[in-house]
């Protein structure tokens, strides 16, 4: 028997707009970002997709997503091990210095290496696993880069990422993890 | 009615440390501010202080001090009410630009509606509180000074260093200023002998 997982990354949010790096520091969601959720809120609904759990990271813009997307009617726990990777000093500061951004492949140490991220993430599901029964459906809100990292380790390897308020249904049988679809319910959504 | 609240400000966080301007945004707590909130901790535990409610603001620099403090049996609950002011354009910038903040405010929160809403949060605490109660609110030094000045009958108060806290006594429904307290004090010098 499977369960279901779905991985929600946070809308858009003021350091996202502003293309300043959000890792581990954290900005609240803007007007497009708020939108943004609630059109996922609204195509769970139509779809007539229901949690049986609900979780986040700790980080605001995720909880906040949370709230937005279950319409404030669901309680949920919050696991440090879902927050995004760790950009060490580059936290907070504009995109464009991040070394990969202009062909430069060294890592700076500050930064939580990629293998512990992808660590943290495994480590989580293993908890949201063993709290959800078989046949049942969780919530995953979470970050871009550490959804994606996890994607693509488990399930499909050429996964593009996640855009903000995208969503990951991944359906969960033993060890198996199978990427079932990507949703991306605000694409048509003009920038606010 | 008499109820005990104790107002905390984070520890040092990473933004703090690199004198940024911190309003809506968060950072992670540093080495120093984990070691400021375990000697509150620790100055509790000594004093006997036992938490019969905590709340804190919903960002995280506050939850993670909360849970130093309390522990991480204890239920909580986070308030948007309690969040920092929103400093809009001036976010995450260097302290230096500070002094043009007089003549832009943009996007930036009006201190009016900080303090309201300050009461607001802290109305809710006290609507559930009971008598005798010990409560434990974790925020934001600049949301809670004005708070104090404006509420508690403080004017002339100074502020909170990282993981200070403040007395306050209520009736229920006015809140009165006690004490402040800075164990984390001496932990400042430290910091800078250590790796």
């Amino acid at each position: 028997m499977k369960k279901t997982l779905y991985l929600l990354r946070h809308g858009q949010t003021y350091f996202n707009y502003y293309h300043k790096v959000q890792g581990r520091c954290d900005s609240p969601l803007n007007e497009m970002g708020i939108r943004q959720v609630e059109m996922a809120r609204d195509y769970f609904q139509k779809n007539n997709i229901h949690f049986d759990k609900a979780f986040s990271s700790t980080q605001e813009r995720a909880c906040d997503t949370l709230e937005i997307a279950t319409d404030h009617q669901m309680p949920y726990k919050r696991l440090k091990d879902l927050r995004e990777k760790c950009y060490g000093i580059f936290e907070g500061r504009d995109e464009f210095l991040l070394p990969w951004n202009y062909n430069n492949p060294n890592v700076d140490p500050t930064m939580e290496k990629d293998e512990d991220v992808v660590n943290r993430m495994h480590r989580a599901v293993v908890e949201i696993l063993d709290n959800i029964n078989d046949g049942e459906t969780a919530l995953i809100v979470g970050h871009g880069d550490i959804l994606a990292k996890y994607v693509r380790d488990v399930a499909d390897p050429n996964f593009a990422g996640f855009a903000n308020a995208s969503i990951v249904k991944l359906s969960v049988d033993g060890k198996n993890v199978h990427l079932d679809k990507y949703v991306w319910p605000a694409e048509g959504l003009k920038q606010i | 009615m008499a109820i005990n609240l104790y107002l905390v400000r984070h520890g040092q966080t990473l933004f703090n440390a690199q004198q940024r301007m911190q309003g809506s945004c968060d950072s992670a707590l540093t080495k120093l501010g984990i070691k400021q909130a375990e000697a509150l901790r620790d100055y509790f535990k000594k004093k006997q202080i036992v938490f019969d409610k905590a709340y804190c603001s919903t960002q995280e620099r506050a939850s993670d001090t909360l849970e130093i403090i309390v522990g991480p049996e204890m239920d909580y609950e986070r308030l948007k009410d309690l969040k920092e002011k929103n400093y809009g354009p001036f976010e995450a910038k260097k302290n230096f630009w500070w002094p043009l903040m007089k003549f832009r405010s943009g996007s930036m929160e009006d201190n009016r509606e900080v303090v309201e809403r300050m009461e607001r949060g802290i109305n809710l605490i006290l609507r559930d509180a009971k008598d005798g109660e010990n409560i434990l609110v974790v925020g934001h030094g600049d949301s809670m000074s004005r708070y104090i000045r404006e509420k508690a009958g403080n004017h002339r108060f100074h502020g909170f260093h990282n993981a200070e806290y403040v007395q306050l006594k209520s009736n229920g429904h006015e809140v009165e200023y006690v004490k402040s307290c800075w164990p984390a004090k001496k932990l400042k010098i430290e910091q800078l002998t250590e790796k």
